[in-house]
């Protein structure tokens, strides 16, 4: 039992949209062999010792993987279905057995030092309860713990005809009890058997920690959920020696997602509401991070900084109407992408997280080529002949604008983007609602756009 | 504020063609102890426009760069002190130009326009 570690399967549950990114990140942090996933849960395998994977940043939780099967068949008569069910559910004890006896390690190295004297003792007393027990199976005699248990069982599809996810908790509680010897504690386990049932899979895991990886101990006040900011910032290419600017801070999530990947680089977090500025610095302080992140007051549409001074830019865009300034946010967008492409420089990237309604906007907005702003099919007018500002106008014509129209629209034109080259575009899931992450790259001023990234030829990968 | 910060910030009131660098007042400053990082301090140094840096030093670094300055550590400390340790707490910046004041307060500068300078 030396510093070696096994090859264990795990899986992860992911937020929609970020399972992609979690392939990603097992694959480069930890090695990880045999990935696979499915939506919303990425399995991989891995030698990394247990810290390690507890440090995944785009994962919800970590599970010990019992088993994954292909889904279950109900026979065609009721009364065999119970026992049919145990018996799949079930099947090969030693998968039961060899999980366990993986879960037990890794839970002693979960504990802090001074818990462990406690555990062995406990394991003293369930071993007398065991041998005290008649039980069925002798396969439990193996010198292993009586774990108490309880389960977890979310269900759908075909199954939900004939049981809910109570039965099928209470049915497969029962079964484990029978053929393993586990003891049922409902209110405080040793440990929680996940089962998910659908039409595709039957998944058998143990989680490994009760909350989800996605609540960083190093984050005082949270904002945006810290697995789509640590996705923002890798998608953001950051490198030695950078200067990342996010010029809508909010409480810092972002800066401080970023800042775990890399030490060199410094962070500029700019907000216009002091009240978040507090937050934020109190954040950066309990992430001991106050020598490389840097807060300022300052509007993102006015960003105090010279041009080309900055090597990326990571915003997340509020999703609601107006911004905490006041400003209305489909007013206020063209002016913020202006400023942000400013600073940037040449060859750096911009990270955006907007709503539906933004991305589409914007979308609009950074078209590379003006005929396709003129084939709009909601303006439905002739191609060539089309004054592109006309249709620029009717999306994004300010209410208060004091300058005539088409001088304003032409200004913004001129000024987009060309320089913006967008690289790719991601949905992902933000809880009750939908977000879509645009990368840019900023190039030279006056360059084209290559024809491969326009707008429509992007798919939006999920 | 940290003169790392300052070092890059500019001033964006309307009309002004020359805001950099920003003058500093403070009433305020500390000294903190910040984890010494050779890397992270050799690799800002390219970015920031020295001579403001020297100004905004008050005479503990050298007018000109050293040469070599990644090897040597006793240099990268001094920058390193200069850059991260001090912190303005307390004070404001004014535009070298126009003359507006941009207040700082628990050590973050509040560099928002109001309506009439933007």
């Amino acid at each position: 039992m030396g510093e070696e570690y096994d090859c264990i399967r795990y899986y992860c549950t992911a937020g929609s949209g970020m399972e992609p990114f979690l392939v990603e990140e097992v694959k480069s942090k930890l090695s990880a062999t045999d990935v696979d996933h499915i939506s919303g849960r990425v399995f991989f395998s891995t030698c990394a010792p247990l810290e390690h994977v507890t440090k995944l940043k785009s994962a919800e939780r970590l599970f010990l993987l019992i088993r994954r099967d292909p889904p279950i068949s109900l026979p065609k008569f009721a009364a065999r279905t119970i026992s049919k069910i145990q018996r799949s559910i079930i099947g090969d004890l030693n998968s039961w057995i060899h999980t366990l006896s993986i879960w037990s390690r890794l839970v002693e190295e979960l504990k802090p030092v001074s818990g462990r004297g406690q555990k062995r003792k406990r394991e003293e007393e369930d071993e007398t309860r065991v041998n005290d027990k008649s039980l069925r199976n002798e396969e439990t005699l193996l010198g292993q713990t009586s774990p108490t248990f309880r389960v977890n069982c979310r269900c759908s599809g075909a199954v939900m005809c004939s049981f809910t996810s109570q039965d099928f908790s209470r049915i497969i509680g029962t079964a484990i009890r029978r053929q393993l010897g586990w003891k049922v504690d409902l209110r405080e386990p040793d440990l929680e058997v996940n089962v998910s049932i659908n039409d595709d899979h039957c998944i058998l895991g143990i989680p490994l920690l009760k909350c989800s990886l996605a609540s960083r101990s190093y984050i005082k006040h949270s904002g945006l959920r810290s697995t789509v900011a640590w996705t923002m910032a890798s998608l953001c290419s950051i490198q030695e020696g950078c200067v990342i600017l996010d010029p809508m801070c909010g409480v810092g999530t972002v800066l401080l997602e970023a800042a775990q990947e890399c030490s060199s680089t410094l962070f500029i977090g700019m907000d216009c509401s002091a009240a978040q500025l507090l937050k934020a610095a109190e954040n950066v302080e309990t992430a001991g991070l106050g020598g490389r992140v840097e807060l300022l007051q300052s509007s993102a549409m006015e960003i105090p900084l010279p041009s080309n001074s900055v090597d990326g830019v990571i915003c997340d865009v509020p999703f609601g109407r107006k911004f905490s300034c006041g400003t209305n946010v489909t007013v206020a967008l063209p002016k913020l992408i202006r400023e942000m492409e400013r600073v940037l420089s040449v060859n750096g990237s911009l990270v955006l997280l907007l709503s539906l309604q933004l991305s589409a906007l914007l979308k609009k907005l950074l078209s590379p080529d003006r005929c396709l702003l003129a084939t709009d099919p909601l303006t439905n007018k002739n191609t060539s002949n089309i004054d592109s500002s006309d249709t620029h106008t009717n999306t994004c014509r300010p209410d208060t604008d004091t300058h005539s129209n088409k001088h304003s629209s032409e200004g913004d034109i001129q000024l987009s983007p060309c320089t913006l080259q967008l690289q790719s575009i991601y949905r992902v899931s933000l809880g009750n609602t939908d977000g879509l992450i645009h990368k840019y790259l900023k190039t030279m001023y006056g360059h084209t756009a290559t024809k491969a990234h326009t707008h429509k030829d992007i798919d939006i990968q999920k | 504020m940290k003169l790392l910060t300052h070092n890059i910030l500019t001033s964006h009131v309307k009309g002004v063609t020359k805001g950099y660098p920003l003058l500093i007042k403070a009433t305020e400053v500390r000294v903190n102890e910040v984890e010494f990082n050779p890397q992270f301090v050799s690799r800002m140094i390219p970015k920031l426009e020295w001579s403001a840096l020297v100004q905004a030093a008050e005479g503990d670094l050298p007018s000109s760069l050293i040469q070599d300055y990644e090897n040597n550590e006793e240099f990268l400390r001094k920058v390193h002190r200069v850059l991260l340790e001090v912190e303005v707490i307390e004070g404001c910046l004014q535009c070298p130009e126009s003359g507006r004041e941009f207040p700082i307060s628990r050590g973050v500068p509040n560099m928002l326009l109001n309506e009439d300078d933007s």
